[in-house]
């Protein structure tokens, strides 16, 4: 598939089974489906979502988790992209002409690990274990979706002793930091820790190549500008862009954005420069 | 390719923006204090101990200590078991500093309490907001059925006749009525739009102020430019010509209604339809037609044709058109009796031409049906059956064998299949020439 080419799309939304992490039904009827994706560290669980679903008023929205899938056409064939999984439950709702249409927002498959999963007061990672796999255990215990941790891991260098009152998710992003490490989820709703990124995962170097759109906004610190979807580009990805014409010039990490599905998706990205051109 | 040090700056930065004001003072016990120096404090509530980095405080297992925990260390702050002098303000002042400590958990206390209470307040404002927005609603609403039951007076006065027309054609005066007559239509007048509205319940105290619609002059040259009264009935014409008489010659259409039904006349005065027992005339100058898309006959002024086309067109009861229009054979027999023998022949008809000799012989097949059963005949274009073959009740069956086109057909012949999937006996290909 040409991401950058043009294609037809449509979306799905599966509900997943907790158990086997596969579809286990489909949610018809659902509009105004957008995914923020947040790699800041005031966002820890790095993704929230929304979207809305007319029901039978007989048949009321059951929370669960959701998969939001986009299946791509082009010159024929077909790719389907799982874009984004989570726990959604109806934050309100309204009856129009004898239907129900319920606003569902979706959190992150990380809520498990926060909040009321506290890590203990006292508790500690030990120096010379693996940082990624401990990381991933804690996880694991805690949450539905599957954790995979990707190379060999790190050594915590000295012992950490977690913060008074720490969720384990905290105490997991405290262990990640001190070892240069972060985590991501993909669109499946799987956790995946790794390393910091150092390779880009986009190139920003054509404006008419349809991957970047005009429009470039800025803001403290960072830049912000829409462009169509492009496949593992999330926080913490680098992108390298070459549009001195946009104000984009140079080596960027990005740390948040917001998926608008649609025709497409559209991607709003706010990006930080690492390394100026 | 990011250098290393951007990656070192972009890893450091992350991890100073981690740090966030919180409870960072707690109370343990020391548990045990390895080979190498370090101390282990279980915190009071904590399932196991924790190391400790460098001490201020001399301690030993079995310790009460305060601790900090910050900045991914714990570090032990005091020794409460053994206070480093024995002077009893240093004491007291420990004491303080444990009761601050708990006044300070209680104020976390509090002020979480106080931050739930807020998110409560912020609920129930929300919830009045709601309550707000769906009084708007239903304010809306009732706006909207309002104007839709003036819009049913406005079509109920428009059946009647009476509020339309009347107030294009009409003027309009202030009343000169004392009190509220029934029946009658009043209007306020709006002198910023001109707009005259028809009052719906009309109210004595505000009557100075309505005005009434007054047609009579307005109907009067309504009446002369569109109706005429003759001796065959009352014309209408909607182009207006007032002078209309009984010829059919005036400009435009019009229509007549009759003691007999009504008329519509064009506009060379040539019946267009009419609505009477006697049914509509033909006009050869005219393009006429009759029945729908299944069936229909056409007639074209211009060219002078009659059309008669459609899926469904049926001669007598049971011959479709189409099935002649389209060369298709139609089958049928007759028969003679002579010295006790009788002779069946097969005829074959495409339109109105005998194609029957044109027809291979075996493509007639005859069977004879008596209280015995059902006897094969054999084929040919005749067939003779004794009366004592025939039997008690006997009658002779004829049967044209289909002629089949554009098959494919199996070498050797044998058995095809037709669109429909059923099995059709194929025979020699041939075509009727017609």
């Amino acid at each position: 598939m040409d991401w950058a080419g043009s294609y037809e799309s449509s979306f799905r939304v599966d509900r997943i089974d907790p158990v086997t992490w596969e579809p286990c039904g489909t949610v018809e009827n659902v509009t105004d489906i957008e995914v923020d994706r947040d790699g800041t560290d005031d966002s820890p669980m790095l993704e929230t979502a929304s979207m809305k679903a007319t029901t039978d008023p007989s048949e009321p929205f059951e929370d669960g988790w959701l998969r939001v899938t986009m299946n791509a056409i082009q010159y024929g064939s077909s790719e389907s992209v799982a874009i984004a999984t989570l726990w959604f439950s109806a934050a309100r709702g309204k009856y129009n002409r004898g239907y129900r249409e319920d606003e569902l927002e979706g959190v992150s498959v990380l809520r498990q690990a926060s909040g009321d999963a506290k890590i203990g007061d006292g508790a500690w990672a030990p120096a010379g274990t693996d940082g990624a796999r401990w990381c991933a255990d804690r996880l694991s215990a805690l949450i539905d979706a599957p954790v995979h941790v990707a190379g060999n891991g790190f050594a915590i260098g000295e012992p950490i002793v977690f913060d008074l009152d720490s969720s384990v998710l905290e105490a997991v992003w405290t262990v990640l930091r001190a070892g240069g490490w972060t985590m991501h989820i993909d669109g499946r709703g799987e956790v995946h820790i790794h390393a910091l990124p150092t390779e880009e995962s986009l190139v920003l170097d054509r404006p008419g190549s349809c991957v970047l759109m005009p429009g470039t906004d800025y803001r403290e610190g960072t830049k912000t500008y829409s462009r169509e979807w492009w496949p593992d580009v999330r926080p913490f990805s680098l992108v390298r862009a070459a549009m001195p014409a946009y104000g984009l010039d140079g080596l960027y990490e990005v740390r948040s954005q917001r998926l608008s599905c649609g025709r497409g998706i559209v991607v709003e990205e706010s990006v930080k420069e690492v390394e100026s051109a | 390719m990011l250098n290393e040090v951007n990656a070192l700056e972009r890893a450091i930065d992350r991890k100073v923006a981690a740090t966030a004001a919180r409870r960072t003072r707690a109370t343990g016990t020391v548990s045990r204090i390895e080979v190498d120096g370090t101390v282990y404090v279980l915190l009071d509530g904590a399932e196991s101990d924790t190391p400790s980095s460098a001490s201020s405080a001399s301690v030993h297992p079995g310790d009460k200590v305060n601790v900090t925990v910050s900045g991914g260390r714990l570090t032990i702050d005091g020794n409460y078991s053994r206070p480093a002098t024995d002077d009893a303000k240093a004491v007291q002042a420990y004491d303080r500093a444990s009761n601050a400590l708990a006044e300070s958990a209680r104020a976390h206390e509090a002020a979480d309490a106080a931050e739930a209470d807020a998110a409560r307040a912020k609920d129930a404002a929300d919830s009045a907001q709601e309550s707000a927005d769906a009084a708007q609603a239903d304010a809306t609403k009732a706006n909207t059925y309002s104007n839709a039951a003036l819009d049913q007076l406005g079509v109920v006065q428009d059946v009647a006749g009476i509020l339309t027309w009347a107030s294009e054609h009409g003027s309009f005066e202030r009343t000169s009525d004392t009190s509220i007559v029934d029946g009658k239509v009043y209007f306020t007048y709006d002198s910023q739009t001109g707009d005259y509205t028809p009052v719906v319940e009309p109210d004595a105290s505000q009557l100075s102020t309505y005005y009434e619609l007054t047609v009579d002059e307005a109907m009067n040259d309504f009446i002369m430019a569109h109706l005429a009264v003759t001796s065959r009935g009352l014309w209408v014409l909607p182009s207006g010509k007032g002078t209309a008489v009984d010829e059919q010659h005036a400009a435009g259409y019009k229509m007549l209604l009759a003691s007999d039904g009504s008329y519509l006349y064009d506009s060379a005065g040539v019946l267009v339809r009419s609505d009477t027992a006697s049914g509509t005339d033909f006009a050869s100058s005219r393009d006429w037609h009759v029945g729908g898309e299944n069936a229909y006959i056409l007639y074209d002024a211009s060219e002078g044709t009659i059309t008669i086309g459609g899926s469904s067109v049926r001669l007598g009861d049971t011959r479709k058109l189409s099935e002649l229009l389209e060369g298709s054979a139609v089958y049928d027999h007759d028969w003679t009796k002579a010295n006790g023998v009788y002779t069946f022949t097969a005829r074959l008809y495409v339109g109105d031409e005998d194609v029957t000799a044109k027809v291979p012989p075996d493509h007639f097949a005859w069977t004879l049906r008596n209280e015995s059963g059902e006897t094969p005949l054999g084929t040919g274009r005749t067939v003779q059956v004794t009366e004592s073959q025939a039997g008690y009740r006997g009658s002779v069956l004829g049967e044209f064998i289909e002629l089949v086109e554009g098959q494919l057909m199996e070498s050797g012949g044998g058995f095809v299949a037709d669109s429909a999937g059923d099995r059709i006996q194929v025979h020699e290909h041939w075509k009727v020439a017609v």
